[in-house]
């Protein structure tokens, strides 16, 4: 299995994922890019929105 | 009935000068808040918002008409807020923390077991937060904002920065990379 790349988290995190439903159904399936996306996604929603 | 944005210009280059004062009116807010968070400081994103609607209005002739003078005013907001950043010095501290260990960045946080919202609001966090956007370059920092923030889309972030979309893509990754890395000392918690 093909693991996916911080780049394409990242940009589905943002939902500017080219390709989102590939993405979603390769993070219910693989536990080590869930893991990963849920890093980055904690990160990111812990960067408060300045004003 | 309130006049649309496109008669208000019309009425500017018919010759009615105070009529732009509507549409600073109209556009300061949202002006201000893209300035504030690309700059991060109140002064200079009201330096921003001055410089932007100045040039809006110098420039007010080759405004395309098809296009929102909204859109249109935002874009040259950022540009000058990203100038003000590229001419601006990094701070001192962070000159410090670069070369800082980063093992040293920890996160004092007083009892917050009574109340955990208190850890994200703490001032340590919000310190760390701070050092961490000052690591981005500017155009890392204003890509960032407009996605992070503005929620913009990665075209409009390219248009604005008269970039290529892979380039404002990459500026966004190498952003989120940076912020990461700086927000690390905060994983424990997280």
């Amino acid at each position: 299995m093909n693991h996916l790349n911080e780049e394409e988290l990242i940009a589905y995190f943002y939902k500017q994922s080219l390709q989102p439903e590939h993405v979603a159904t390769h993070l219910r399936k693989c536990r080590e890019c869930a893991d990963i996306y849920a890093a980055i996604s904690r990160s990111l929603t812990l960067i408060k929105v300045i004003a | 009935m309130e006049e649309n944005d496109h008669s208000i210009i019309r009425a500017v280059l018919a010759g009615d000068k105070e009529a732009y004062g509507a549409l600073v009116v109209r556009h300061s807010h949202a002006v201000f808040r893209v300035a504030f968070r690309i700059t991060g400081d109140e002064a200079d994103a009201e330096e921003v918002v001055q410089e932007a609607f100045l040039r809006g209005y110098q420039s007010l002739k080759s405004f395309e008409s098809r296009s929102e003078f909204g859109t249109w005013i935002y874009r040259i907001a950022v540009n000058c807020a990203l100038n003000m950043k590229n001419k601006r010095k990094p701070e001192a501290a962070y000159q410090i923390a670069e070369d800082a260990d980063p093992t040293q960045q920890q996160v004092q946080v007083a009892d917050t077991a009574a109340d955990p919202e208190r850890l994200l609001l703490s001032q340590e966090i919000e310190a760390l937060q701070a050092r961490a956007m000052q690591k981005l370059t500017a155009t890392e920092r204003t890509a960032f904002v407009l996605r992070h923030m503005e929620a913009r889309t990665t075209e409009e972030i390219a248009a604005t920065l008269h970039i290529a979309p892979n380039a404002a893509k990459q500026a966004v990754f190498r952003a989120v990379q940076k912020l990461r890395r700086g927000l690390a000392p905060l994983r424990v918690n997280a």
